[in-house]
């Protein structure tokens, strides 16, 4: 609206217009607007209108006019629109506050992130819930934007639609208030059809105004938990990406790292200490101090062996004693000769050497300035006492025997200690051997150098291995293992209903993961489906090699350790600290380099036996199904009831064996005294097993533990038999050597008996097995069988057994399910009631803005 | 479009020509100011919240031509509430259908996060007297004060005649359109008529028998208002927050185990009254010393130290009010060459 046309405009205002008790100055057009008086500004308000082109620019804009209401804010002058927008800066200043103390709180990078994800959805969803269930129906329905911004003339932005009572109907045209009536179907024909209009369509806005505020509280969090909900996945992708790409750069770290390890604590004080002690012989109280700081706390193992090889540098069986020495020495015969004696006596005068004399009995003795052993000492000592014996006779020659000093009372005085050791010791610890000198200080500081170096590089590489494998969230084994278990669960495709009811019960889910896979196996081209899933799934395990490689090459980890390790351990060794270089470097289990490895590699061997274990048993029941390489089976001369308890036995192990089990017998209950008659071979009708003895629970049954050979073809069976042609070719041939080396590895751990018979019921050697299985059943043909391949013998520590053993499907499938429960649940609930909500607030709108007509045009 | 006002306009409680016999019926036949005090914040609040929960919902959603944007507002405590409650229901409703072992650690989380949902209201709510209550103490000018609008409006039908209704608004609650007017004396009653802004100038060091002290004060109490709304809004956002970092802490888990708001069960709800107070405290000292270190330990007390020193540099801003005499103001200028002022 232009200036022209309130000059031109029909309205009058005092002031401005003439009015009707004024004579109008020109009579033609007496409302005219006079121009000798104060006009209004001419209005400058106008509708927004925001699309995907100008919607950053309006941000922006907003952003700047809330920044200047805060500054106004403060300065005291803001309006009242102003001081509206002050609220928005309220909520998100306090919700970035709340986010970044609860992230504080928060262990992993994707939980900290979703507090600020967490905040972020709660206020979008308060913007984007009205935009999505009330504007953008009624848009549809009514044909009007009911949350309509406009900004008025002094540039803010309101929404048209706030306050109906005032409501600013000149921002839109005729036209497009017309426009709006034709969507709306009002006739065109009608008298006042824009008040119609208008009234109409505040009619809507403020139902859905209400309708907007009575549904939001429902709206809003449940909205926000759902973008959570989706966002967890992307945020811990994103996360994981992250971490992963930081990781790559964390072991060349390791090797490039340059440390200033004189400004470390360890350096600084054993510097002070080596100033203060430099040039001094080392006694046993500088020794202690010394060790107390040269210390390596990050493995205790190689402190120990530091500590030990550290007293060893800095102490020696020898002693050495100098010229100045004397005083002291002459100090400890004083005190021993004082003693009982006097100071005052006179024998005491007679006999106590002076230094001049001690100095040349010690010199004579060729005493002075050597290394001395304990046997040294002895000769020192007895050549003191001689003297100071010969001294005492001269006296005792001038005296009557009467008044004479007996030899033994001296010598007992000399010897005050019981034992003769003490007294070889009280001269040997005036000055031991080895000598703080510059040699032995530039040894200390390189150690210390050195050792502060290498902890410094081994954290970087603890710091890697933690984030790539450690048992904790969000590492990148932990991302992998999440994924993969997603994805073996939608590849063996286990209908959710079951799972859902087994969850909780492990017997019901053992029954439901069996049939799905009996289910898998007994059709070839599911089979091949999920087998070939289930390889992809394995395959993906490659991301790992850099750390651990299955063929047994040195990956670059295992260099980086090396390099790390390697030149300190080479420097200790050099410096005559051997043991502590085997602690830190050296092929002992465990040394700080085996520990480091073997930690990365048992990680991964959990994960890796678990997926390997599952292509494995759904190899085994193809095999079963398609009685292809079954020899462990077929080959072994069993009758058909053994047969059948031999793929039962098989099939329990290869799906629900658990991880404890291998400590004890897994176990089985069989028939004590099968039908040897039969001997026809296992029945398979459709690609599943036809049971015609074996039944399980059935009465008389019980454990079989000392029958070797069900073991033993069950073991065969499970590992030792080839795969199946169609999982060779699926697998691929990288990933079938890898599997065929689990198969041995396994095989040869578990594949022998000791391992699965209960304890103190085992029997130690095959003689003695080999009796009571050929008198139990002497119709079989063992070990003579040429199917037959007895497993080495291979003992493993319970820890490699458990690792090999892996997850059982029982355990995972109810972590699973559980986990899938829990989540479903909540949005069957939440989900449910956000439909709900939105589908009600939708529907409402189909009946808002029902207006009545002018009764003229009713008629 | 106009509406019939009927024959009974004489009937009308219109503040201009109200009659005796609906004066009697209605407790206010004019604007009128309130007293701000424990009783009529709480007659209010109630006020307010009946009608946000029956008769302003029941008026929008029909599109009744008297709904207003006062009644809108007032209706921002229901998203409130329910918003509230389903934010505790998010965390705990569905608790019940996972297995126990997951509904315990569930629960654990649920039940501290519906705790951080009142704490965030209750602190919100509280926290703006932080700074009301000073600068009422220190200016005299009370931000909060109360007044009752009576408002006329359009009857729905030829025999409406219920078409009056009360709103509860604040004196200061536009800053462009205060309600001066209902702060001036009444001469009729032997009132001053400046008695209030006599009593404001004096507080604020303006002095006293001011000719137009009226004239004086206005544009200080407008700059106060301003400056403690903006101290309010963004520090009650700063106390909720510490507050949901004080519901977060580990004691609350043992308090929440056994609380129960079952009164009637008089030993229980006794306990657990007696139980709060130590998991608060045990709380607040944990939200205060923190754990391990860096800003995981200084967390809680930054939080804290952050929304106290919002109050208190709210409040210091609030008394840095500018002492200038009334008259043309830069930021009542809107075209700076033209100098016209908007009133």
């Amino acid at each position: 609206m232009n200036i022209d046309k309130i000059k031109n405009s029909t309205l009058t205002y005092k002031g401005f217009f003439p009015t009707l008790r004024e004579q109008p100055q020109d009579k033609e057009n007496p409302y005219a607007l006079r121009d000798d008086l104060i006009k209004p500004l001419p209005p400058e308000g106008h509708l927004v209108h925001t699309n995907i082109f100008n919607a950053p620019k309006h941000m922006v804009d907003g952003f700047a006019y809330d920044l200047k209401s805060l500054k106004k804010g403060f300065n005291g002058t803001a309006n009242d629109h102003e001081l509206g927008k002050l609220n928005s800066i309220g909520m998100v200043t306090g919700g970035a506050a709340l986010a970044t103390y609860l992230a504080t709180r928060r262990q992993t990078a994707s939980s900290k992130a979703m507090e600020f994800v967490g905040i972020g959805s709660f206020l979008a969803s308060m913007a984007i819930w009205p935009a999505v269930a009330i504007q953008l129906p009624t848009k549809l329905i009514h044909g009007f934007n009911v949350r309509q911004h406009y900004k008025d003339s002094m540039d803010r932005e309101k929404l048209f639609f706030n306050d109906p009572q005032y409501i600013p109907w000149d921002l839109y045209s005729e036209q497009q208030i017309y426009k709006i009536g034709d969507y709306m179907g009002v006739p065109k024909d009608m008298n006042n059809r824009r008040d119609y209009i208008q009234n109409r369509m505040k009619k809507i806005a403020t139902q859905d105004n209400t309708l907007w505020m009575l549904s939001a509280g429902f709206a809003v969090p449940i909205m926000s938990a759902l973008i959570c909900n989706q966002a967890e996945q992307p945020v811990k992708n994103l996360c994981g990406y992250i971490r992963s790409e930081q990781n790559k750069k964390i072991l060349s770290k390791a090797l490039e790292a340059q440390y200033d390890a004189e400004n470390s604590d360890m350096y600084k004080r054993l510097d002070s200490l080596l100033e203060l002690h430099k040039g001094k012989a080392l006694d046993q109280n500088i020794v202690n101090q010394i060790c107390e700081i040269v210390s390596y706390e990050a493995n205790p193992m190689v402190d120990a062996k530091l500590q030990s090889d550290l007293r060893a540098l800095l102490t020696s069986n020898k002693s050495i004693l100098e010229q100045q020495d004397g005083d002291k020495m002459l100090k400890v015969l004083e005190k021993n000769l004082s003693k009982k004696l006097g100071k005052d006596s006179p024998v005491f005068k007679a006999i106590m050497p002076n230094i001049d004399e001690l100095t040349e009995w010690l010199s004579g003795g060729n005493f002075i300035n050597r290394d001395l052993s304990k046997g040294d000492f002895v000769k020192l000592n007895a050549l003191i006492s001689n003297k100071i014996v010969e001294k005492l006779e001269t006296y005792n020659a001038g005296l009557p025997e009467s008044e004479r000093v007996a030899k033994e009372n001296i010598l007992m005085l000399l010897n005050n200690r019981v034992n003769a050791k003490s007294s070889v010791n009280r001269f040997r610890t005036i000055r031991p051997a080895v000598k703080l000198d510059e040699k032995l200080q530039g040894v200390l500081r390189t150690l210390v150098r050195e050792l502060t170096t290498v902890d410094n590089k081994i954290e970087i590489v603890k710091d890697y291995l933690f984030k790539e494998l450690s048992a904790a969230e969000e590492t990148k084994l932990a991302n992998f293992w999440n994924k993969s278990q997603e994805d073996i669960f939608k590849a063996l495709n286990i209908p959710w209903k079951d799972m859902n009811k087994a969850r909780g019960n492990r017997d019901m889910m053992n029954e439901v993961i069996r049939s799905s896979m009996d289910r898998i196996a007994s059709d070839k081209s599911e089979f091949e489906s999920v087998m070939g899933k289930l390889a992809e799934v394995a395959k993906r395990m490659d991301e790992f090699e850099g750390i651990v490689s299955e063929k047994g090459n040195v990956t670059f980890f295992e260099q980086t350790i090396s390099r790390v390790l390697n030149p300190t351990a080479k420097k200790l060794i050099e410096m005559g600290l051997e043991d502590t270089a085997e602690a830190l470097a050296g092929g002992k289990p465990n040394s700080e380099k085996a520990v480091l490895k073997s930690y990365a590699k048992n990680r991964l061997m959990g994960v890796k036996s678990t997926l390997y274990r599952l292509i494995n048993t759904l190899d085994m029941h193809r095999r079963l199904a398609t009685m292809t390489n079954v020899s462990g089976l077929l080959g072994n001369g069993l009758c058909r009831e053994v047969q059948e308890e031999v793929v039962e036995l098989s099939k329990r192990s290869t799906l629900f064996a658990h991880r404890s089990d291998f400590a004890v017998k897994f176990f089985f209950n069989g028939n004590p005294r099968p039908n040897y008659g039969d001997t026809s071979n296992i029945e398979v009708r459709d690609g599943r097993i036809v049971n015609k003895y074996y039944k399980a629970g059935r009465e008389g049954y019980r454990d079989v533990s000392a029958d070797s050979n069900l073991y033993r073809s069950s073991m065969q069976l499970i590992y030792n038999d080839s795969m199946h042609p169609q999982s060779k070719k699926l697998l691929g041939e990288k990933l079938a050597e890898k599997i065929a080396r689990y198969r041995q590895e396994s095989f040869e751990t578990f594949g022998n008996e000791y391992y699965f018979i209960r304890p103190n019921s085992y029997m130690e050697s095959d003689k003695v097995l080999q009796e009571y299985d050929m008198k139990m059943h002497p119709q079989k043909q063992r070990p003579d069988n040429p199917n037959y391949i007895k497993p080495k013998y291979k003992r493993v520590s319970n820890k490699y057994k458990f690792l090999l053993t892996g997850v059982s499907m029982d355990d995972l499938a109810m972590k699973y399910a559980t986990k899938k429960h829990n989540a479903r649940a909540w949005m069957k609930l939440f989900g449910g009631l956000g439909i709900g909500i939105f589908a009600i607030t939708v529907g409402a709108q189909f009946f808002f803005g029902k207006t009545p007509k002018p009764k003229e045009q009713v008629q | 479009m106009i509406s019939p006002l009927g024959n009974d306009i004489n009937n009308r409680n219109l503040s201009f020509a109200s009659s005796d016999k609906q004066e009697k019926k209605l407790d206010y036949s004019h604007d009128t100011l309130l007293k701000n005090n424990f009783v009529t914040r709480t007659r209010i609040g109630f006020d307010k919240f009946t009608n946000a929960l029956t008769i302003y919902p029941a008026k929008g959603i029909t599109g009744n031509k008297n709904s207003n944007f006062y009644e809108f507002l007032t209706m921002g405590t229901i998203p409130y509430l329910v918003g509230s409650g389903m934010l505790m229901g998010v965390f705990n409703l569905a608790n019940k259908y996972f297995s126990h072992f997951d509904k315990s650690k569930a629960d654990v989380v649920g039940k501290k996060l519906a705790l951080g949902v009142v704490f965030y209201g209750l602190a919100k709510n509280i926290s703006k007297s932080f700074i009301t209550t000073p600068v009422k103490h220190i200016t005299g000018v009370d931000t909060e004060l109360p007044y009752a609008k009576v408002v006329n409006e359009l009857p729905d039908s030829v025999d409406d005649t219920d078409v009056v209704s009360i709103e509860y608004h604040k004196v200061f609650e536009s800053i462009e359109f205060p309600r001066w007017d209902l702060l001036y004396g009444d001469d009729s009653k032997g009132e001053v008529r400046n008695q209030y802004y006599d009593k404001i100038a004096k507080k604020l060091g303006l002095g006293e028998d001011l000719n137009d002290s009226d004239q004086d004060v206005k544009p200080l109490i407008r700059e106060i208002v301003v400056k403690s709304n903006m101290a309010k809004t963004i520090s009650s956002y700063l106390w909720a927050a510490t507050a949901v970092g004080f519901a977060m802490q580990k004691p609350w888990e043992g308090f929440m185990d056994k609380a129960t708001l079952k009164f009637w069960k008089k030993e229980k709800f006794k306990q657990t009254c007696s139980s709060f107070g130590t998991a608060a405290k045990e709380s607040a000292k944990l939200f205060f010393n923190g754990e391990g270190h860096g800003i995981k330990k200084h967390g809680g007390k930054i939080m804290l130290g952050l929304s106290a020193l919002a109050t208190v540099l709210g409040v210091a801003n609030v008394m840095n009010y500018s002492k200038k005499p009334d008259g043309l103001d830069a930021s009542n200028v809107i075209i700076q060459s033209e100098k016209y002022e908007v009133c």
